[in-house]
């Protein structure tokens, strides 16, 4: 009886605390969320790549329950993103500029914005020891994949708010892809400035011309998909002139794309940007390019997959 | 007198500075401007300067050579009437020329006018680039510099020194082009995947998970 008694205690103890560990994974990232959701703030982020570094500057404000959310690439002069609430804007020099409807800025790391229970779906999220990162306490939690192919993602978090400080995305053997490091954070207690300028300009209205036609029907199906993955629609009129077909797949986090196109007579090459793979895959007839956050293999599997 | 004028004129044709005193004699005294000339033949003989065949009579086989050309007419009644118009002009513009203000202004001319030839290629250059992007169905954000994006990886099939051949890297060049447009096709398609599937009825976008 005694010997049952103790081992069912421990049995609960072991269950409890694998539990609590969980759900405070899971607790931190849910804090991130909600941190870049809430606040406003005005923040520098780089994001490196082995043979490059991006800097951007990233504006968020909270303004009549509503979002506005700004973001700047350093190196491009006059590029600017804007988001207003459920409106995503890409302003460039003498382009037209595109809106879309979205809730989130898509250079924005992903793993922010995305569905916690998607993500749950593809992920563990364990918690790690506390660092010190610019000069903050930061909390580390490692988002390690369920099924291989995927990236794993070590986070940062700022301890007391539990706003993302660094996000690295690695390989299975956790070798850094990318990097994602915030250099500089100045709260605001109400809407930034500069952003108030943004709330109240005229801004265009989504592409409701957009045609959701669809691509011209082509003979070539894809037969294999990554476990997780799905299709989902893609916009014909952004698709290149001289590719026969794209496939879009997402995982809820991941998006890769499936390009066909004619025969270039290139060999089989695969070459990474940053955390992105980029795999080209010659067939008989034409040549197939698998671009997204997946391992090689992955997508050369996907390559195959084109019929 | 003689050995300190030589050496001043040496260190002269030395290109040292010289008084404005002794500029002045050089300028006036046709002698020293010849032993000038001389030291400078002779500087230019040492330091081996000299064309390997002097063709005195250059100019003069040009000359020859323009008037064996023949004259080509094409229009002769038109063309003979307003020849005598343009040769008074560029006979006008002949004299004109040999004065120092209009050489110098017509240089300027010239610069001018091959600077407005650059900027006006350059914006017709823009100008064809900003055509081609009316052309293209949306407006594509370069987010990324065109050059030197993607690092070949171990499943590269090709190795790198074999790469080196001018054909070859033109192959990688426009390889390049294609993934780098490939890749921004794939940012753009992401950024408007929610309003793609908000306009996609759920049956449609459902379809595919069941064939899966």
């Amino acid at each position: 009886m005694g010997w049952k008694g103790l081992s069912s205690a421990l049995i609960i103890l072991c269950y409890s605390h694998l539990s609590f560990a969980e759900v405070s994974g899971w607790e931190w990232f849910e804090r991130s969320q909600s941190s870049i959701r809430q606040y406003n703030f005005e923040a520098s982020f780089v994001v490196i790549k082995p043979n490059q570094v991006d800097s951007y500057r990233w504006i968020h404000g909270v303004h009549r329950d509503s979002e506005i959310e700004q973001l700047m690439p350093l190196e491009q002069s006059g590029v600017e993103i804007l988001r207003r609430d459920q409106m995503v804007y890409y302003i460039a020099p003498e382009k037209t500029p595109l809106a879309t409807k979205s809730s989130t800025i898509k250079e924005l790391p992903a793993l922010l914005y995305r569905n916690i229970e998607s993500i749950k779906a593809l992920y563990d999220a364990v918690p790690g020891g506390v660092t010190q990162l610019s000069g903050r306490s930061a909390q580390l939690l490692r988002l390690t994949p369920l099924h291989n192919g995927r990236p794993g993602y070590w986070m940062w978090l700022d301890s007391q708010t539990g706003f993302p400080l660094k996000i690295d995305t690695l390989t299975v053997q956790n070798e850094v892809l990318e990097r994602w490091v915030v250099t500089h954070i100045l709260p605001h207690a109400t809407l930034p400035e500069t952003l108030s300028i943004a709330a109240d300009a005229e801004l265009p209205l989504a592409a409701e011309a957009l045609p959701a036609s669809d691509l011209p029907e082509s003979p070539l199906e894809l037969s294999w998909l990554p476990e997780g993955y799905q299709q989902i629609p893609v916009t014909s009129a952004m698709v290149p002139a001289q590719v026969l077909e794209q496939w879009l797949l997402s995982d809820g986090l991941h998006q890769v794309s499936v390009f066909v196109q004619h025969s270039a007579s290139l060999p089989a090459q695969a070459f990474r940007d940053g955390a992105t793979t980029i795999f080209v895959m010659p067939k008989s007839q034409f040549d197939v390019t698998v671009i997204g956050p997946v391992s090689i293999e992955t997508a050369r599997q996907i390559a195959e997959a084109v019929r | 007198m003689s050995s300190e004028k030589s050496d001043w004129l040496s260190a002269a044709s030395d290109n040292q500075a010289i008084s404005p005193e002794q500029l002045d004699r050089l300028l006036q005294d046709a002698e020293l401007q010849q032993s000038f000339g001389r030291y400078h033949l002779i500087g230019a003989a040492i330091r081996n300067e000299l064309p390997a065949q002097l063709d005195m009579q250059f100019a003069d086989n040009f000359a020859n050579l323009l008037e064996q050309e023949p004259v080509y007419q094409l229009d002769a009644s038109s063309v003979s009437h307003q020849q005598t118009a343009t040769v008074s002009f560029w006979k006008k513009l002949g004299e004109a020329a040999n004065t120092g203000w209009f050489k110098t202004g017509f240089q300027g001319a010239v610069a001018a006018s091959v600077a407005l030839v650059a900027v006006l290629g350059v914006q017709q250059f823009q100008g064809a680039g900003q055509d081609a992007d009316l052309n293209s169905p949306l407006p594509v954000l370069q987010t990324q510099p065109v050059a030197g994006f993607a690092t070949p990886v171990s499943l590269s099939q090709t190795s790198v020194n074999s790469r080196f051949e001018q054909e070859q890297r033109q192959a990688l060049l426009e390889q390049q082009q294609r993934l780098q447009q490939l890749l921004q096709a794939h940012r753009q398609q992401i950024r408007v995947m929610d309003t793609a599937q908000q306009n996609t009825p759920e049956t449609q976008a459902e379809k595919p998970r069941q064939e899966q």
